[in-house]
């Protein structure tokens, strides 16, 4: 059970700037779920639409929750929401304990929350990239520029879970706090400007 | 001993998966809170910060402890159902509801309204304040119910850190509210109190949507940012309870990021879906 790839990509200060050079490079994400978590203020809306027009890929923020995400798709966090990964669950008709009424599958799900903002941020970058590390999925995340240090305990999470973890080049970044604060923490599986994680992102891809 | 699942992340996750299902079984067989057929990714996600916040090491050891530590489970519930809100949050559903669904309220004697899920109050009292303006308030009901005791205390104290004032300022104004915000509170040092005009008409009590039944007769049922936390099995049961509690014509309040599931289309009609109005359905045949 290991179902589609799972990329998550999250920034702030310099983040949109960013998530522009990458999808210059990430023209086809294939069967890949992308989310993309931007710190924004809670009544920012209309940032699919600017988004959209960097790219083909179809961006979409999820209008329910939980949220069926589509492979091929890039699911965006709604301003003044968290928004967390989790995987396909189908209630059992016949569960075979009675503790277990659901079976988990492979396909993923965005779930919104309201919980209190973390580091001062809804959506938060480390309860998307912490949520995503516990996927079932293969799951690299990736950190852009960001003026906080919002990403930096999720990218570690990512990484014990087994996961992959990409950074912004912080001589590339806007805002190089979030990046800093992860390379103390963990050590990454690429360093790029985002022309370069973009490239990077096609080239490893399943 | 070393323990298996500590070096390898699949079989570790997969712990975590069986142990919140184990503990979220025992909560509801033997303290009676169901929060089996909550969506797994954000409950967990709670369940997790409360075993950190009180350091219990795993979700095994804090199963224990919160079967047989009453103290814990008030902590517990708070934790599990924490939503961090605004006053006249989404200010364009309180406009359409001052615009559009108060009008028809006023033709009834008697207005009483359910607010499901409400949390630490916000939402009661922004209501309460356009009930107010538009003159409804002194022959209106307000019954605020949620599951957390924390919660419901804090809602009925009616007080709110003064820094909150900002943003429910900003919010009330975008809702089309005209009069100076704060004719609806006083502050005093780092807190502000709301005015006991709108708190004698609230009723704050507990309900549990997993759990509990109908309890009456309504004109207007808010239910916002509730559905976002369950698997349709239970959104299913809260749509039915709203239907069989909704006076003829009433309308439901959902989330702008909710939707209703496919047997929930039936029994209510939308009348701004963008921003989560519904009206109950008057076909017979959808009765649930």
């Amino acid at each position: 059970m290991s179902g589609p790839d799972v990329v998550v990509i999250g920034g702030s200060a310099g983040g949109i700037k960013a998530l522009r050079g990458i999808f210059e490079t990430l023209v086809d994400i294939r069967d890949t779920v992308v989310f993309v978590v931007l710190h924004r203020a809670p009544h920012y809306g209309g940032l699919d639409r600017v988004l959209q027009g960097y790219t083909a890929i179809p961006i979409r923020e999820p209008s329910t929750s939980p949220w069926a995400c589509t492979p091929g798709e890039v699911t965006l966090a709604p301003a003044g929401y968290h928004l967390l990964a989790g995987n396909d669950r189908t209630l059992s008709k016949e569960p075979q304990t009675p503790v277990g009424h659901y079976t988990t599958l492979a396909g993923v799900r965005a779930h919104l929350t309201l919980d209190a903002p973390i580091l001062c941020s809804r959506p938060s970058l480390d309860a998307a990239f912490s949520s995503a590390a516990q996927l079932v999925n293969s799951v690299t995340a990736v950190l852009l520029s960001c003026a906080s240090d919002d990403g930096a305990q999720g990218c570690e999470d990512v990484k014990n879970a087994g996961g992959r973890v990409v950074l912004q080049d912080p001589e590339s970044c806007e805002a190089a706090m979030a990046v800093n604060a992860a390379l103390r923490k963990v050590e990454p599986d690429h360093v790029a400007d985002p022309r370069g994680i973009g490239q990077w992102l096609c080239r490893t891809r399943g | 001993m070393s323990n298996p699942a500590e070096n390898d992340p699949t079989r570790s996750k997969e712990l975590v998966a069986i142990e919140a299902e184990a503990f979220f079984y025992a909560v509801f067989e033997f303290l009676g809170y169901d929060f089996r057929h909550y969506s797994d990714a954000s409950r967990n996600r709670r369940l997790i910060a409360f075993v950190d916040r009180h350091s219990l090491g795993t979700i095994s050891k804090a199963q224990d402890r919160v079967l047989r530590d009453p103290s814990l489970l008030a902590s517990f519930l708070s934790t599990m159902t924490v939503n961090v809100t605004e006053m006249f949050r989404d200010p364009l559903v309180f406009a359409k509801i001052r615009t559009e669904l108060l009008p028809r309220l006023a033709t009834y004697p008697r207005i009483r309204i359910w607010i499901a899920g409400c949390a630490t109050g916000e939402e009661a009292y922004s209501i309460a304040i356009m009930l107010d303006e538009a003159g409804l308030l002194d022959r209106s009901t307000i019954y605020a119910t949620d599951i957390d005791g924390d919660s419901l205390r804090a809602a009925a104290s009616a007080i709110y850190p003064a820094d909150a004032m900002v943003g429910a300022t900003r919010n009330y104004q975008a809702s089309g509210g005209e009069r100076p915000f704060s004719d609806w509170y006083i502050a005093k040092y780092d807190r502000c109190i709301l005015s006991p005009t709108l708190r004698s008409r609230l009723e704050f009590f507990s309900h549990n949507l997993a759990t509990d039944s109908s309890f009456g007769e309504f004109h207007l049922i808010l239910c916002r940012n509730v559905f976002i936390y369950f698997e349709e099995t239970l959104q299913r049961r809260a749509e039915r309870m709203f239907w069989d509690s909704l006076a003829p014509f009433g309308n439901l309040v959902i989330g702008p990021r909710e939707g209703l599931t496919v047997e929930g289309i039936r029994l209510f009609k939308p009348q701004d879906r963008r921003l989560g109005i519904y009206a109950k359905s008057q076909n017979q045949r959808v009765r649930p």
